[in-house]
């Protein structure tokens, strides 16, 4: 196998396939990266036990600078490739596998040889039918992510709400994501002929958004018994899925509410942000909310005995129903006020101090809410 | 301080009548886990995937598990939240944990959250009494023991076992058994199930069968070897001993067990001479009932002096291999030969 190629398109495409790549493997194989060179470009692959991601470098993109003296493949040990090639002195560079997988890599006047691995004994990437493709603007793809997985599960205890559960019918779809102090979900017009109900881990999803280019119009999404491929650009990004049943989350959604407030996130975060300072600092990390829906007024508190205490009137739109004083972890209002977006207006219904609370955005309410389950209040 | 027993907190738990904190106590793995079965079983399924999490204290903050405990339940009744492993009721110090604040759960059980149930299990032989935490514990909380059954509950217990699953254990083979797992019913029944299929047929487990499938610990060897150095049988000491050093065990480990033994057969003597009884010596002494019984008929045929200079003579050795004065297989050796 033997090549030569453009220095910083290859660096492109590694520095994708490298998130792909843990430095400890209870597989060996798995801590290096695979390196498949057809007559039709240069496939580089990396895997750990979660996620395998392939980048294609084809050789009818005259950009790329390929050229092909022989095929073949070869594993290479990820972290000391990818730092040769960050670091070495030309342009352009040209790779050679000598005997017993020893590969010599030349660049300027610099030359390396280090000792690679045979391709065949590199694990198999798991077979996806691309019949049955979903496809998404990548705008909202991405919008969906961002807007579930920060209610995922860090808990191993608890695997399935680990991840986000995508429940896709001839209806829509719908992201959900609940760590059982809070729950996120986001419903899109995506429809497909099958009906799935699929959990993909939080951790796949969060690489998968990193790894999407600002340049890439759309991502497509194919789904087998336990892994689900999503495909752009020259990218395969695959997920294992979780096993087990997702808990219906629709169900845990109250319709009803006895105290609604409304709001510009960007005004709340940044109140929120205000009051968690002293929180923060706190035994416990929760701040108290005060509504006086005939004053018209919400207050919120925040308080560490070592510290002192914050007090802030928040700028409300609008406040009706019963008063109310209710306490919750100020990291869950933020992660659910950032998820927004700025500037968006949001409605907070309340049903009692000890029940969970919902945001919605006024907008486009049936389709995005945010729950917290409130602390008790001292 | 409410305390209950297994049966008791069962009842509780199935009649509705739950506390907020609870402590189980004790080692015993079988009791323990039948434990964490009736308290899951008081929730559904579904509630319980949401509102039930169980913490690991020598790797998690207890400010992760106050935040949780302070939650309201996620659409269901009540939280249920396990605390396990936590050191810092006891006395013992423990490398590579989390430090803890205790403050944190003393200030939680004296205003627990009315919906949240949070059970703590301390698997430690003892919890340290000065400590603020465990006296509060002891006043606030409903303590359930799950440690080890006493002799003859013990014995009734595994007899009845046997007899519902239609198996006898002759007397003579369930001493045995007891001893060589030292009353330890979670390790008795694992035992069992293997006993139970060499006497598929015969319905009736005996001595040998004991003897032959149930395996003994160092202890128990270093107890035999001792056995053998006592009684003079000079062949079968030296016989043990080649055995020990074939396992690639150290002498310097052979010695540490002897002195601890030797120390048990000097108290059990001395206090049994004051007229006390087995089960007080094994309370005074903190000790396992089982191995101050085994003791107690040890020390029976021997003579004090003697054993308190063989005694002086290991802690010699102990500190002869230590300080490099010889070889230490050999200097184990000439000791076994001097004495047996």
């Amino acid at each position: 196998m033997k090549f030569s190629i453009d220095r910083s398109k290859f660096i492109n495409q590694t520095s994708n396939v490298q998130r792909a790549i843990s430095t400890k493997s209870s597989i060996p194989i798995l801590t290096g990266m695979k390196l498949d060179l057809s007559e039709s470009g240069l496939t580089i692959t990396g895997s750990n036990s979660d996620i395998s991601m392939t980048s294609f470098i084809p050789t009818e993109d005259a950009d790329n600078d390929l050229k092909i003296e022989s095929t073949g493949s070869i594993v290479l040990p990820s972290r000391f490739f990818n730092e040769i090639i960050k670091k070495l002195p030309g342009d352009k560079f040209e790779l050679e596998v000598l005997n017993n997988n020893q590969t010599l890599i030349k660049s300027g006047v610099s030359e390396f040889t280090i000792n690679g691995l045979d391709a065949v004994n590199y694990p198999h990437l798991p077979d996806v039918e691309a019949d049955n493709q979903l496809v998404f603007p990548t705008d909202l793809f991405k919008e969906v992510v961002n807007q579930t997985v920060v209610a995922v599960s860090t808990q191993e205890s608890r695997p399935v709400l680990t991840g986000v559960n995508f429940l896709i019918t001839n209806e829509g779809l719908t992201a959900a994501a609940t760590d059982s102090h809070r729950l996120s979900q986001r419903r899109i017009n995506i429809t497909s002929e099958e009906d799935y109900n699929l959990i993909i881990p939080g951790k796949s999803l969060t690489e998968l958004v990193r790894t999407i280019g600002d340049s890439v119009k759309e991502i497509s999404m194919s789904i087998s018994e336990n892994q689900v491929l999503f495909n752009f650009d020259n990218i395969m990004f695959y997920s294992r899925l979780l096993d087990g049943r997702y808990p219906e989350t629709d169900r845990l959604i109250p319709d009803d509410s006895n105290t609604r407030l409304t709001f510009d996130s960007s005004n709340l975060l940044a109140s929120v942000e205000r009051a968690s300072l002293l929180s923060h600092e706190s035994r416990n990390n929760v701040i108290k909310l005060e509504i006086k829906a005939v004053d018209k007024k919400a207050t919120l508190y925040g308080n560490s005995p070592e510290v002192g205490t914050v007090e802030e009137v928040l700028d409300c739109e609008n406040i009706e129903g019963d008063d109310l004083e209710i306490s919750f972890n100020p990291d869950y209002l933020k992660d659910a006020l950032r998820s927004f977006g700025s500037n968006t207006t949001i409605e907070m219904s309340f049903t009692s101090a000890l029940h969970p609370f919902t945001l919605r955005p006024v907008e486009n309410r049936d389709n995005f809410v945010q729950l917290i389950t409130p602390v008790r209040t001292f | 301080m409410t305390c209950l027993k297994i049966i008791e907190l069962k009842n509780n738990l199935k009649k509705g009548n739950l506390d907020n904190v609870y402590l189980i106590t004790g080692k015993e793995q079988v009791f323990i886990k039948d434990i964490q079965k009736s308290f899951k079983e008081i929730m559904s399924p579904e509630e319980r995937e949401m509102n039930f999490s169980n913490f690991d204290l020598e790797e998690v903050s207890l400010a992760d598990v106050i935040n949780e405990a302070i939650s309201a339940p996620f659409f269901g009744e009540r939280r249920l939240v396990f605390a396990e492993h936590p050191f810092f009721l006891t006395g013992e110090r423990t490398k590579n944990t989390v430090e803890q604040n205790p403050d944190l759960l003393l200030r939680y059980i004296q205003n627990p959250t009315p919906s949240t149930i949070l059970v703590i299990f301390a698997s430690y032989d003892k919890l340290d009494s000065r400590k603020k935490i465990v006296k509060e514990l002891k006043k606030s909380a409903t303590i359930v023991d799950a440690g080890q059954m006493e002799g003859p509950i013990l014995n009734r217990t595994i007899n009845s076992d046997l007899k519902n699953a239609g198996y006898q254990i002759e007397p003579a083979a369930l001493e045995l058994l007891v001893n060589k797992t030292k009353g330890n019913y979670s390790l008795i029944t694992n035992q069992l199930e293997k006993l139970k299929m060499y006497a598929l047929n015969s319905k009736q487990i005996d001595q040998a069968a004991v003897s032959e499938l149930v395996p003994q610990s160092l202890e128990d060897n270093v107890f035999d070897l001792m056995t053998e150095i006592l009684n003079k049988n000079v062949y079968k000491a030296e016989e043990l001993y080649n055995q020990f050093l074939l396992q690639k065990i150290d002498p310097i480990l052979l010695v540490a067990i002897i002195i601890s033994q030797l120390r048990l057969l000097i108290q059990v003597k001395v206090l049994s001479e004051r007229g006390l009884s087995e089960s007080t010596i094994a309370k005074s002494l903190r000790l396992n009932p089982y191995r101050v019984k085994y003791a107690h008929r040890q020390a029976k045929t021997l003579n004090r002096p003697r054993l308190q200079v063989m005694y002086d003579d290991i802690v010699n050795l102990d500190y002869q291999i230590k300080s490099g004065q010889g070889d230490k297989e050999l200097l184990f050796d000439l000791f076994i030969a001097k004495y047996a």
